[in-house]
């Protein structure tokens, strides 16, 4: 008996000990996951992560708005997602009315998204102090920046850099609403867009062969940082966080099967170890998310503010609507007609001088100045068409011609608005006979009553007669009779806005760019 | 562990390595009688000393992660042949969701708690309720942030003896929330006094307000706020809601709270965040250098967040009187920086206060005089929760 007591003591202890020894080597598994297409960058990581875990992960690379548009509830055919952002998955998962719960989800490491610029230009946009959205809108709109985006409908960069500028130009300071996407101010700026892709590493590919011909690529801090110690570009790019804000991109995990969770914990857990945190930061250049983790000098810097992101799946839809519109439109032509009645003289002319600097590109920086391939009728009026005469916006000499057009201190007595815009409508038929596809507006700036001419009755008279898909933007100033251009506006397909003296920058601005 | 394995509620334990073959062989002669027995044991599941079976319980919870993913408490259960397996969730996603994967759930209030208790009365289920500690719901920010808002009229440094600068703040709320209303961007209040431009809107950052504990807190904080106490009705709770709605959706799809605010790129990612005070205690408690551009703004009104532990089964209830009883279980929550109920049920912030002292760690006043806010009860909360977030 005592040979048994002693193998029970034996076992017992052997027993008592095990919780406290239990760690056993983990059984090899294979997760299937749906990643950005920029992960591949973490091949040499997971490999390690292999080794000292035994999960292997195989990554089914896509655009991540690809990737999260073929994730359905469900019916996920991965185990595990890794994205750059779940914004857009979540939003797509509101919009599907889907009720049931969500996978779990785990940031990892965050990179923003930031605008890599050659040198040269960099050094021009620092020039009037720090870089915004709204600068590089204004370099591009005047052709003197050229640009590589990702396809926003395909790629987490691409979306969260469009999010972001028009989060910026809308200057709400708020998630955008779909009210703040009516007037798509991003025109301009997509004139410097010269070259997309479906994924970011394809993107980097293409600029790096036509690097010659570009001056800027937007992408991830971590996928710009990479390429330029990659030794594939003849000048680094210098990085810049714009002021007015960034996205960041927190590269969640997420748990599609929740008969995973063992693997996915243990996955998790390694991923977010304070010496793998290291290695992806030193690898991949993207910051850590554990903030005990110093930062290596290169990402010390500040990132720029984060931009709040909708959460409303149809403001994102507008915008990619609007993306997609800019392609099918060519720029327009606007008519505008500028009441030089002797009211106008002092502060309200003053004001629609500063205007005209600012969508000329002398002023400040803005998302609504005049971009490449743009034309204007300028037409100055009193009782009658005082001078007329039209402009290119891709051409300097033509854009200074124009301010001095308005520079001039000739004013009439007299105010013929309707028959002006009459003629006005003349003139776009014209416009739109020569050139069918080019979309034509008039914008109508006026602070009295009309006097002469046309009646705003015979004007709408003729003008519901001409079935035409020229819209007129009223801008009233000062005495001007606000019903009478708001219905008439209204009618032609536009509207009108008020504005003081002072707000008529920002009037023009606000009526820029709406179809 | 393999991948696949299910997750029961109460794991027994594997077969382990001195019951299998190889290793039995040379003993089955004479030890066969013994090993019956103790696998007998193993499978009644209904052990006594000397070895009792390692009990793994299945927790969802938000915030609470903080106290059961912390090594110290592992151990701590361990001694007790506990170990918790953490499924971090919302509070209120945690109550709402399946609740038979669990063995509990640690919801950072009470509200969601009040679901969970509601839910299984309903179902005639299992349910024992404990509530181990409190903290106050507070907004974090950075020191530039916080003097802003003091050049703004609407935050007061509080005195914090020994130290330089001031850590907390007393946030009038009202006055905030005005901030917040006017649109007022950072800019407008000229931040740039401080060093710093952002154009953004004036507005504490939340978690999701249809998973989470915190953001609801907030929700009713603010809507107490407008109202002036909590709405009497169905429809009156509806009107409230819509109303504070813009308030709550102006920062767009929810912060990924407070991972965001710690990391060094916080001040320009959550710059202004709604998180639990102990949050931030443990921040300042885990480093050895003392974290002088992250500060608190207490709000004028407060709302004390009780933490509330329900079990689903009885193995569960026996750690939630663990939670309670046990006093290094205790002295690590209050060394995690949590207000640890005493067991008269009183908060014992002097306990903290002292603790924070002797780390050389600044204390916040921990004065009960402050107007403290009531939420509304569990059936209008969760409407205006709905209203408000458009939740599913």
């Amino acid at each position: 008996m005592g040979a048994l007591t002693r193998l029970l003591a034996v076992l017992f202890a052997a027993v008592a000990l095990l919780p406290a020894c239990s760690v056993t080597r983990p059984e090899p598994v294979t997760l299937r996951v749906l990643a950005s297409s920029e992960l591949a960058d973490l091949t040499p990581v997971l490999a390690d992560l292999r080794a000292d875990t035994g999960v292997e992960l195989e990554l089914d690379l896509r655009g991540t708005v690809d990737a999260a548009n073929a994730l359905a509830p469900g019916d996920y055919r991965h185990d595990l997602a890794w994205l750059s952002s779940d914004r857009y998955f979540q939003l797509k998962l509101t919009k599907s009315g889907y009720t049931g719960p969500k996978p779990l989800s785990t940031s990892i490491m965050l990179s923003p998204v930031v605008v890599g610029v050659k040198r040269a230009t960099a050094e021009r946009l620092r020039s009037g102090g720090p870089v915004s959205w709204a600068d590089i809108a204004d370099r591009a709109a005047a052709g003197e920046l050229q640009f590589a985006m990702g396809d926003p409908q395909r790629t987490g960069s691409g979306l969260a850099a469009l999010v972001g500028v028009a989060t910026a130009a809308a200057g709400t300071g708020r998630a955008l609403r779909p009210e703040d996407v009516t007037c798509d101010r991003l025109r301009g700026l997509f004139a410097g867009h010269k070259l997309t892709a479906d994924t970011s590493p394809a993107l980097v590919d293409e600029f790096v062969a036509q690097q010659g011909e570009l001056d800027a690529l937007v992408s991830y801090e971590s996928v710009l940082l990479s390429l330029n110690g990659s030794g594939r570009l003849t000048e680094p790019l210098d990085i810049l966080y714009p002021a007015d804000g960034i996205i960041q991109s927190e590269y969640p995990l997420l748990l599609l099967d929740p008969a995973k969770r063992a693997a996915y914990d243990r996955v998790v857990d390694w991923l977010r170890s304070e010496p793998v945190q290291q290695r992806i930061m030193e690898r991949t250049a993207r910051r850590p998310i554990d903030p005990d983790v110093p930062r290596s000098p290169r990402l010390r810097g500040a990132t720029g503010n984060a931009l709040y992101f909708p959460d409303r799946p149809e403001v994102i839809d507008a915008l990619l609507a609007n993306y997609d519109a800019i392609d099918d439109h060519p720029p327009g032509h606007v008519i505008f007609l500028l009441d030089f009645s002797g009211s106008m003289r002092g502060a309200r002319i003053a004001a629609l001088r500063t205007g005209f600097a600012d969508l000329t590109g002398t002023g400040e920086a803005s998302f609504a100045r005049f971009y490449q391939g743009e034309r204007f009728t300028v037409i100055r009026f009193g009782g009658r068409v005082l001078a007329e005469r039209e402009f290119a916006a891709g051409d300097q000499a033509d854009l200074a011609a124009l301010r001095e057009f308005v520079d001039t201190d000739s004013f009439d007595d007299n105010t013929a608005i309707w028959s002006t815009v009459d003629h006005a409508y003349d003139l776009a038929a014209t416009i739109i006979a020569a050139d069918a596809d080019r979309p034509v507006s008039i914008v109508l700036m006026t602070d009295g009553l009309s006097n002469t001419g046309l009646t705003a009755d015979d004007f709408l008279a003729r003008h519901r007669t001409s079935g035409s898909p020229v819209p007129t933007f009223a801008i009233r100033v000062g005495e001007a009779d606000a019903a009478e251009l708001a219905r008439a506006a209204t009618a032609t397909g536009g509207h009108a806005v008020d504005a003081g003296a002072d707000a008529l920058p920002a009037a023009f601005k606000d009526i820029r760019g709406c179809r | 562990m393999s991948a696949e394995e299910p997750s029961l509620a109460v794991r027994p334990r594997p077969v382990p390595f001195f019951l299998r073959r190889r290793f039995l062989r040379p003993f089955t002669p004479v030890a066969s009688l013994a090993v019956v027995g103790l696998v007998a044991l193993l499978v009644s599941a209904n052990l006594l000393l000397p070895f009792e079976r390692l009990v793994t319980l299945d927790g969802g919870m938000g915030t609470n992660a903080d106290f059961f993913n912390d090594e110290r408490v592992d151990e701590l259960l361990l001694r007790h042949h506990m170990r918790v397996h953490v499924t971090r969730q919302g509070s209120r996603e945690a109550a709402t969701g399946d609740l038979d994967s669990l063995d509990f759930v640690f919801s950072s209030g009470q509200p969601a708690a009040e679901l969970v208790i509601q839910r299984r009365r309903a179902e005639g289920k299992y349910k024992s309720v404990h509530r181990p500690f409190v903290t106050p719901i507070v907004l974090a920010t950075y020191r530039e942030y916080a003097e802003t808002l003091r050049g703004a009229g609407v935050a007061t440094p509080q005195a914090t003896p020994g130290f330089d600068r001031p850590y907390f703040y007393d946030l009038d709320m009202g006055g905030f929330l005005n901030l917040v209303r006017a649109q007022k961007s950072w800019d407008d209040l000229n931040i740039s006094a401080h060093g710093f431009t952002n154009g953004n809107k004036v507005l504490a950052q939340t978690t999701n307000v249809c998973t989470s504990n915190g953001a609801a807190t907030y929700l009713g904080l603010v809507s107490y706020l407008t109202r002036g106490g909590v709405p009497s009705s169905e429809l009156d709770a509806v009107a409230l809601a819509t109303k504070i709605k813009p308030l709550l959706r102006d920062q767009g799809l929810p912060a990924d709270a407070p991972e965001l605010y710690f990391v060094p790129e916080g001040r320009q990612t959550a710059p202004i965040i709604v998180i639990y005070e102990h949050q931030y205690l443990t921040h300042q408690l885990r480093h050895r250098e003392l974290d002088g551009d992250r500060v608190l703004l207490y709000p004028s009104t407060v709302f004390q967040t009780q933490s509330e532990f329900i079990a689903l089964n009885e193995d569960a209830d026996r750690l939630g009187r663990l939670l309670i009883t046990d006093p290094d279980l205790s002295r690590r929550a209050l060394e995690l920086g949590f207000r640890v109920l005493d067991s008269n049920r009183e908060d014992s912030s002097e306990q903290l206060a002292e603790f924070l002292a002797e780390r050389a760690v600044p204390v916040p006043s921990m004065a009960a005089s402050d107007t403290r806010a009531l939420l509304p009860d569990v059936p209008l909360l969760e409407t205006m929760i709905v209203v408000a977030g458009d939740c599913p």
